[in-house]
């Protein structure tokens, strides 16, 4: 069939090199130290991290960082346009304080001094209380992110884990929230107790950890008849090893993704309480309530409203690639 | 004979996240009008792309066609229309797919799913659609046809479902028809029937089979010619007995011989070492060189070609060329060997049985006033030192069996004893942890038995940690068992999911191992593994118990299997052990109607073998209903032989005996 000529010594028996095991040493690391090699070499989440970081450094050192006050009214300087040395010099970036009719705000007014964010119509500096206002909606985001991860994973967790009557209990009660429609509940807290940060937190805790608690108990619904479950109950294992070692970990993936919704949705209810006056009552400054304010002058004066936008999309998108680079770092499936 | 299809030259590749996969690499074959042919191969051998590019149903964003053409009827299926590839499928060609559960559509009826393609495909309407979709269910054997067309899937069992699946396959009376594994998914006594159906469809209507499997025994019984593929390659293609009676190609050789004989006894298996190559950089030269003991200098630098070994038959291995050193085939060899050897019997402690079980049931309630007997009072001891094989099909309690003793599910009533004490009193914690250490298990499916997001360090370590074993002694034992299990410690930082099957079945052994048991309840450890995995990891299972003295229940639905392993075997029906003897007693005299059609389904690696055997056919229904299921007792006819029997049958048995009619 061949006629190629082949020498004889290659039809001599090789030698049988120990069984090579393609496999090579790799060094000893905690699951940490795995998730964080994971996540830096995602480009996407190191973005949305640094963003995150440069937002939360902005709204602890924003407000500092010029000598305007958030709620020092001036009304001889309302409605300014953005101005910022340096970059006034380059006229499409519209910057220079020239507003939307071509006029020269700050030469009409005769104001010398700059103002990066202008201001809006009482004359508060928009920069101070962008970020004042960014440290209020982060804060309110993130205390309800972790009370609804808590409450929730906590709630879906005992109920998908014991099952039977004390699951049918646990459902129904959820039932029973869901049934309120969330806003009527937050309008009623809010009137009883007193407009705030707190109240406001507290509204949107008491039906935003529902979602939190289906998500991780069908997880966990699945997941608690996998075998390597069974295999840890014949070793022996505790009800809280079960939980802790096995359930919670397989279902971080959905937990990370329901969280990093919930931070942008908090920072929307807020706005939105705000938005219909229940939320954060003046002079205190929150993203929602800059933008309730200048949208009504978004025709003539856009700067307020289009600054305090930005904030926000920067802050939802840069957490929702976080949350994906996140939960990829956690997924030893998807790490090289 | 014509040919129908031919494959020249046919490359496939994907695209994945991590390069090329190379999953289909240089194959050519013909299929002739009328024949069946039999595609084997480990999974990742490229056998269900070969046959998805038949139909071009490999997915099209990350499949890569590299070279090649499938000619049919004068069309290249590969490179014609969008159109014309639509007219074949269906009607032309057909597929049958491995699973009849995800197969059938569950919100539509069997009728209007089967009619679907006849509406596409022919010129039928309205009544005449109805009537052809009757006729076919009935030439699938599907009783009252008329009637049950209308109903839905899930009205009907996994055999059942399969019949409709191949009913759909055959609306439009195809030429050819590819079954990927159309029996893997089901029991053997309803494989059987599908096989059987099958066939007798082919002869009827002049059919063309392309039947893809891992399974040889389903090939001997099928198969007019056989290729078997190795990673991505056909490495040896021949007419059915060529390739079981003399196969070239050491890999075909290895297959063979990792299947336990039952005629024979021999203390280990033959085992392929070693796993498949990765297709991402498939190897330079003979890609089975690595695994094979005989292997030449020139496997590992140059890829063999397909020597011709007959007129049908071909083999790609370099043993064959004129210059290459003549060997005996390892089947052979094997054969020699076991010959010489004779076991002598085991002999147990029978005074104190390690694991005794006393009319135990175990009920599931299935909401109201109904109630699943999945275990309904089954008595059994297991001995020290003893191999316990516990078969039957699915559905008939032998998992819940298993669960039971370990404490997964509290049972409903009954008695079961693990050295001597009754596992339902101790109720302390720590009672409970010491049984925890006795009795370990071995899980079935290798993918969910291991945490995904744990290293293989810490899921042997868990066993350690959870009985309190210091820190400090965690690692020199993770290493020790890895080693025990044919691992090395480099896997210890690894995550199961770099693992292969047989990899990550030997760290759920290692994991049971980790707290020293003495019983192992095995749950069908091997079903989900490939031939050739199968026989290292039994080998494995009876090395262990060897060394370290331990008891094995072995629960399984492959007889021949468990008959190998074995030294006793209890075989479960409805809840019931039905049969209860030695194993090579119970293999050469099953007494009992269900064992006996248990063993005559097997299919077996023997085409010879396959074609004279009769299939003994195990009726439930008219089982059920000639008897008398109060008098039923657990009798034993020989010595250590229990058969559960009314006493009309054991008159009826004890009258054939006596007139010397071995049963």
């Amino acid at each position: 069939m061949t006629t190629k000529n082949y020498s004889k010594e290659l039809f001599e028996y090789a030698q049988q090199a120990d069984i090579t095991d393609d496999i090579t040493y790799r060094p000893e690391q905690s699951f940490w130290q795995d998730a964080w090699r994971g996540l830096r070499k995602n480009k996407a989440a190191i973005v949305g991290l640094c963003t995150i970081i440069i937002v939360i450094l902005l709204a602890i050192f924003g407000p500092f960082m010029n000598s305007h006050g958030y709620d020092e009214q001036n009304i001889a300087r309302t409605n300014l346009p953005p101005k910022i040395p340096v970059l006034e010099n380059i006229p499409f970036l519209g910057l220079n304080g020239v507003d939307s009719r071509g006029v020269d705000q700050y030469e009409a007014k005769g104001i010398t001094e700059y103002f990066w964010f202008g201001t809006d119509e009482l004359g508060r500096d928009l920069w101070t209380r962008v970020w004042q206002g960014t440290r209020i909606s982060l804060y309110i985001a993130f205390l309800a992110a972790t009370i609804d991860l808590i409450i929730g994973v906590a709630y879906g967790a005992v109920s998908a884990f014991y099952g039977g009557r004390t699951d049918n209990i646990m459902q129904r009660i959820i039932e029973v929230l869901v049934g309120i429609p969330g806003l009527i509940v937050n309008i009623l807290l809010i009137l009883i107790l007193k407009p705030g940060i707190i109240s406001i937190t507290i509204a949107m805790v008491i039906v935003g950890w529902i979602s939190m608690a289906r998500i991780v108990r069908a997880q966990i619904l699945k997941l608690k008849s996998y075998e390597y479950v069974l295999a840890s109950r014949t070793l022996g294992a505790s009800n809280q090893r079960l939980i802790w070692k096995h359930l919670i970990p397989n279902t971080l993936g959905p937990i990370i993704v329901a969280t990093t919704f919930t931070i942008p949705g908090a920072i929307f209810t807020e706005a939105l309480l705000s938005f219909i006056g229940l939320g954060l009552q003046p002079p205190t400054a929150s993203l929602g309530t800059i933008v309730n304010d200048s949208y009504k002058l978004l025709r003539i004066y856009p700067h307020g409203m289009i600054v305090s936008s930005i904030v926000i999309s920067l802050i939802m998108i840069s957490f929702n690639l976080l949350g994906d680079g996140l939960r990829d770092a956690f997924d030893p499936k998807t790490r090289k | 004979m014509k040919k129908l299809l031919q494959v020249k030259n046919l490359s496939v590749s994907f695209n994945t996240y991590n390069g090329e996969v190379q999953a289909v690499r240089n194959i050519s074959f013909d299929l002739f009008e009328g024949e069946t042919l039999a595609i084997v191969g480990e999974s990742g051998s490229g056998k269900s792309v070969t046959s998805k590019s038949l139909l071009r149903l490999n997915p099209t964003e990350t499949t890569m066609l590299k070279s090649g053409h499938i000619l049919y009827n004068g069309h290249d299926i590969l490179t014609c229309s969008e159109q014309e590839i639509r007219a074949i499928r269906g009607a032309e060609i057909s597929m049958i797919f491995q699973d009849p559960m995800t197969a059938l559509n569950p919100t539509m009826t069997i009728g209007k799913q089967i009619a679907e393609s006849i509406k596409k495909h022919t010129t039928l309407r309205g009544q005449q659609i109805t009537n052809r979709v009757i006729e076919l269910l009935q030439l699938v054997g599907i009783k009252e046809a008329d009637k049950r067309y209308k109903q839905y899937p899930h009205q009907f069992s996994g055999g059942m479902r399969q019949r409709i699946v191949i009913a759909m396959a055959l609306a439009c009376e195809p030429r050819i028809i590819i079954a990927d594994e159309p029996t893997t998914a089901l029991d053997v006594s309803i494989q059987a029937q599908i096989l059987e159906l099958l066939k007798s469809i082919q002869q009827k209507m002049n059919l063309s089979i392309i039947f893809i499997t891992h399974d040889l025994g389903v090939v001997a019984k099928m198969a007019d010619r056989v290729a078997v593929m190795y990673a991505g390659k056909i490495i040896e293609i021949g007419l059915v007995d060529e390739i079981f009676y003399h196969c070239q190609h050491p890999y075909t050789q290895g297959l063979l011989a990792a299947m336990p004989n039952p005629d024979i006894d021999t203390d280990t298996l033959y085992a392929i070492p070693g796993t498949p190559p990765n297709l991402l950089h498939p190897p330079i030269g003979d890609a089975f060189a690595s695994r094979n003991q005989h292997a030449l200098k020139i496997d590992f630098k140059e890829e063999p070609p397909l020597f011709q070994v007959s007129d049908t038959h071909f083999a790609a291995t370099w043993l064959l060329h004129e210059l290459a050193p003549k060997i005996v085939p390892i089947h052979q060899q094997l054969a020699q060997v076991q010959q010489e050897k004779h076991k002598a019997p085991a002999v147990f402690d029978k005074e104190h049985p390690y694991l005794s079980l006393k009319e135990v049931k175990q009920h599931f309630s299935l909401g109201k006033n109904a109630v699943n007997k999945a275990v309904d009072g089954i008595t059994f001891d297991i001995y020290k030192g003893e191999i316990f094989g516990l078969v039957g099909e699915s559905g008939c309690g032998k998992s819940t069996t298993g669960r039971s003793i370990i404490g997964l599910n509290a049972i409903t009533s009954g008695e079961i004893r693990v050295d001597g004490r009754n596992i339902n009193d101790n109720q302390t914690k720590k009672d409970k942890l010491a049984f925890n250490r006795k009795v370990q298990m071995i899980f079935q499916d290798p993918y969910s038995s291991l945490n995904p997001r744990m290293k293989i360090a810490d899921i042997i370590a868990e066993g350690l940690a959870i009985h309190g074993i210091p820190k400090n002694e965690w690692k020199p034992k993770i290493y020790e068992l890895l080693n025990i299990v044919g691992l090395t410690k480099e896997y210890a930082n690894r995550y199961p999911h770099e693992l292969s099957g047989g990899q990550r079945q030997r760290i759920g052994i290692a994991r049971a191992l980790a707290v020293e048991p003495e019983l192992i309840i095995a749950d069908e450890p091997i079903s989900a593994l490939d031939v050739s995995i199968q026989a290292q990891i039994v080998n494995l299972l009876k090395k262990l118990q060897k060394e370290r003295g331990l008891t094995y229940l072995f629960i399984a639905h492959d007889l021949s299997m468990v008959k190998y392993i074995s030294d006793r075997i209890g075989v479960m029906y409805r809840g019931k052990i039905v049969e209860l003897a030695d194993s090579q007693e119970l293999y050469d005299h099953p007494v009992h109607p269900y064992t006996r059609a248990l063993l005559s389904a097997i299919p077996l690696p023997d085409p010879k073998l396959e074609r004279e055997r009769n299939r003994i056919i195990f009726n439930e229904a008219t089982y059920q209903a000639n008897r008398n299921n109060e008098s039923e007792s657990f009798i034993e006819i020989r010595p250590g032989h229990f058969v559960m029997l009314t006493e009309e049958e054991f008159d009826q048995y004890q009258l054939a005996q006596e007139g010397g009619i071995l049963l």
